[in-house]
């Protein structure tokens, strides 16, 4: 099995490194040779569910098998992959979408002429996101986790003669970043409050069993627990690190898909999920979790509805969906938020593959400039399957999201009421904005566009992967995900008897809403009542966030970084540096008059020399 | 009867002249000649020396001490002639080669 | 008692003209007062019952070692003058050089004072009891001594030879 693991890591990396070096100039190998790559790494996924199966009936789990790379003193940072049901089902995710993605992506991006490129940052990509799977110690995942970052960086940026994208590119690196240095602090702390025997470790196993006996402080172990969740809500785009996601809709549609819908910003839920038992340990921080989670959620619920980019729109929702999970995974139920995020793999990835399509077709991204009296007999794969996606997304039965939602829903109604009705708000919230997208491709005036042009379905390879998404997001519900999880400390809680139908009929409450309201009037209510006028316009400007920031940084930031540029001109460099270069010199200036050249003076200091010394000796009695 | 420190006195004294001479003259050759000025207290040290031990090993030694001293100027004076070929004046404020 | 007023006259004489030596401004006048300063010392090497001694330090010293030395000062021609001592060097070089020699005399006399040196004993320094101990005892160095001064001599004519055109 260690082998197997191990393979599954390094593979994309391998494909990676053969494009880069090997097939920059031989575009439809570099495109093949990935996605082979990848699906064989599916392949071996899957074979190990089998050996999944045995090792829970032996109790083999969990299963680590390392090296230690950096030995420090007592302990050492290890390299190792670490295998439980949660590593299982992380790996099936990652490779299986990943697969169905890099398919569709053969067809999306022929012609770019950047294609070798793009494979080879898929695939790296992957790689990190596997080793954020597999790792078994907090500082490998902190290498990967900053390996994603890279790689979603070159993949957000991958059009980068566009201004737009470079600087989306730079925007989301830079946010992660943030929450990475505090990552890196919660890491630290980890290592050294949790050390067994006196000396800390970075290992989860060893992490997990020092926890009991460690007695740290609880206001220690919350502000440790807030540092690492720092790097998961940059990671996951949680508020206030949220700002990079929305822009980040300038990469590829199928970029998008893979690592802005089902993978990447999923790594942070993982690694809430991974460390659970750390968790648990400081209610305090959980609760901060659970309501950064639902104000997310909430918050970009409201931002999605003024939304007119397609992909803006589906970003919003994933930020949405993300703060559902972190506020389940914040309540410490790991089996709900996990399987809504396989869930939300399959039909969010479902929806942008699907926007990816349309925008193919229609070449454009604003939802009003797809309409097309017939859409559904033109593009039949794509409309039936973007059909799917929202109403799993919306949580209508018997889809996949039905489940999860009512599981999350569970779990937060044994929260605090106003998560619970915030949760309830955002399922009216998320079928108000897809009814809108709804409403927007299909309810479209009958002949809208003169340039209706052959929209027609693109090639097999963009309707494979749709079909087979829009099978398992129909189906996904049933798949045995939280059994995966039975490690964790799930609650399988149940909500109050009127949940399900509460929610169903929120939802569709929601859509209809929706549906009405714009099936008229592109503006919907706003312009009919004035007095929304103002808060559309601070929904629009994302609640002047990111304003805020470019205003953070523009005056404080850059005063901070002119003050110190001061400090270090003049104060490090004129008088440490030249100042102490100044002092030598003049030592030497000083020094240099001995220099005479005239021996009667040499002749002088010599004697005075042997004067000295002699005194020193008869007055010392010692001559 | 003069005590022999006495003698040591002026001989000291006349060293610590010849010491003041060597630092004080701005001629080469009056440099050298304080130097034979200290030659010329040692030998009184090593006379008195005899005197004080009771045998004439002390002056034997003055009388080496003073061959010695003969060879020595006269190397002394052929590279102060060296000396004065080469910069044309005996005065050590001109001799400034070894500066730097 | 006639003994203390030579030595008394005599050591004065020298130390006077030995000053003199150090100030005196014309390089000949230096050169002479030398001279005087060894005939004093040649009355102290007699007192001290070294007459051979003393008569060598005339005819080889003054007679001779300084004649040359007039040789090679009168080079410099006769009117040479130096700068006086004031204008020669800094007020920082003399005090130290002062104090130097000040420190050294002190020195030697804060020695002396702690010293006990025996009573000067009445020796023979005779030429003929020199002549034993040089031609016994000390014949090896005396030996050496003489190749030594053949040797300065050849150093001093290698040295100041002139240059050949060829």
């Amino acid at each position: 099995m260690p082998h197997t693991l191990w393979i599954i890591l390094w593979l994309p990396f391998l494909t990676a490194g053969l494009i880069a070096f090997f097939l920059k100039s031989r575009p439809q190998a570099a495109g093949i040779v990935a996605t082979t790559g990848i699906l064989a790494c599916f392949a071996l996924s899957f074979s190990l569910i089998p050996v999944y199966g045995n090792a829970v009936q032996n109790h083999l789990l969990p299963y680590e098998f390392f090296i230690r790379w950096i030995p420090l003193g007592d302990t050492a940072v290890e390299f190792g992959v670490f295998f439980n049901g949660l590593t299982l089902l992380m790996l099936l995710i990652v490779t299986g979408v990943g697969a169905l993605i890099f398919l569709f992506s053969m067809s999306y991006m022929k012609g770019d002429p950047g294609y070798s490129r793009y494979f080879a940052c898929l695939s790296l990509f992957t790689f990190s996101m596997l080793g954020i799977v597999l790792a078994n110690n907090l500082i490998q995942v902190f290498v990967f986790w900053e390996l994603v970052g890279l790689s979603s960086y070159l993949l957000i940026g991958f059009w980068f003669e566009k201004p737009e994208a470079s600087t989306a590119g730079k925007k989301a690196f830079l946010t992660t970043r943030v929450g990475d240095v505090g990552m890196m602090i919660g890491i630290l702390m980890a290592f050294g409050l949790l050390s067994q025997n006196g000396a800390g470790s970075f290992n989860f196993i060893q992490l997990q069993a020092a926890l009991p006996g460690a007695n740290i402080p609880a206001f220690w172990m919350t502000v440790m627990v807030l540092c690492l969740f720092l790097g998961v809500a940059g990671k996951s785009a949680q508020m206030p690190l949220h700002v990079w996601l929305p822009d980040a809709m300038e990469g590829p549609t199928p970029v998008s898909a893979l690592i802005h819908a089902a993978t990447m910003v999923a790594a942070g839920v993982f690694l809430l999920a991974r460390l659970d038992f750390l968790f648990f340990a400081s209610p305090m921080a959980s609760q901060i979790i659970a309501w950064t989670g639902i104000i997310t959620a909430f918050l970009a619920a409201t931002m999605a509805v003024v939304q007119d980019d397609i992909k803006k729109i589906l970003a919003y929702s994933t930020l949405s969906q993300l703060g559902y999970m972190v506020m389940a995974l914040g309540l410490h139920a790991a089996g709900a938020g996990m399987f809504h995020l396989t869930t939300h793999a399959f039909f969010k990835a479902l929806l942008f593959l699907g926007a990816g399509s349309l925008i193919h077709a229609f070449h454009t991204q604003n939802i009003w400039e797809m309409r097309t009296p017939d859409l559904t007999r033109k593009m039949p794969v794509t409309a039936v399957t973007f059909l799917i996606g929202t109403l799993a997304l919306m949580g209508i039965p018997p889809l996949s999201g039905f489940y999860s939602k009512e599981a999350i829903l569970a779990v937060a109604s044994h929260g605090a009421a106003p998560m619970f009705w915030l949760a309830l708000t955002v399922v009216f919230l998320t079928a108000f904005y897809m009814g809108r997208l709804f409403v927007a491709l299909w309810l479209g005036a009958k002949n809208q566009l003169a340039s209706q042009r052959s929209i027609h379905e693109a090639d097999w390879r963009m309707q494979v992967p749709l079909c087979v998404l829009g099978l398992f997001a129909m189906g996904g519900g049933f798949l045995p995900v939280t059994r995966l999880l039975e490690h964790a400390h799930t609650e399988h809680a149940h909500g109050p008897a009127w949940l399900l139908w509460g929610a169903l009929g929120l939802a569709v409450a929601g859509f209809v809403s929706a549906v009405c309201l714009y099936r008229t009037d592109r503006a919907g209510l706003s312009s009919k009542i004035k007095a929304l006028k103002g808060p559309v316009q601070v929904l629009k400007m994302k609640y002047y966030f990111d304003t805020f920031y470019d205003f953070w940084i523009a005056k404080v930031q850059e005063n901070v970084a002119y003050a110190a540029d001061l400090f270090e001109r003049y104060v490090i460099v004129e008088s440490g540096v030249n100042g102490t270069a100044a002092f030598t010199r003049f030592c030497g200036d000083l020094l240099r008059r001995f220099q005479t050249g005239s021996v009667q003076f040499y002749a002088l200091l010599f004697c005075t020399g042997i004067a000295a010394g002699l005194a020193i000796l008869i007055l010392g009695g010692r001559l | 009867m003069i005590p022999a420190t006495h003698y040591l006195i002026v001989s000291g004294a006349l060293f610590a002249i010849g010491i003041l001479g060597l630092f004080l003259r701005r001629n080469v050759l009056l440099i050298l000649l304080s130097i034979e000025l200290m030659l010329n207290a040692a030998n009184l040290t090593l006379v008195t020396g005899a005197a004080v031990h009771g045998h004439l090993d002390g002056q034997i030694i003055a009388f080496f001490v003073m061959v010695i001293a003969a060879a020595e100027v006269t190397i002394g004076l052929a590279v102060t002639v060296l000396l004065f070929r080469k910069s044309e004046s005996v005065d050590t404020e001109e001799i400034t080669w070894l500066r730097g | 008692m006639v003994e203390a007023i030579f030595f008394y006259l005599f050591a004065g004489i020298a130390i006077l003209s030995a000053l003199q030596v150090i100030l005196q401004a014309r390089p000949t006048r230096a050169l002479l007062s030398l001279i005087v300063t060894m005939f004093a010392l040649a009355v102290l090497f007699i007192l001290l019952g070294a007459p051979f001694i003393a008569m060598i330090h005339l005819i080889v010293y003054a007679g001779a070692v300084l004649v040359l030395f007039l040789f090679v000062i009168m080079l410099q021609g006769i009117g040479a003058k130096e700068i006086p001592l004031e204008e020669r060097f800094g007020p920082f070089y003399l005090g130290t050089a002062i104090l130097l020699g000040a420190c050294l005399l002190g020195g030697i006399l804060l020695i002396l004072s702690h010293a006990s040196v025996g009573p000067l004993q009445p020796i023979e320094g005779t030429a003929k009891a020199i002549g034993h101990l040089l031609f016994r005892e000390y014949l090896l160095p005396f030996e050496l001594t003489s190749i030594l001064l053949l040797l300065g001599v050849f150093a001093a004519v290698a040295l100041a030879k002139k240059e050949s055109d060829a």
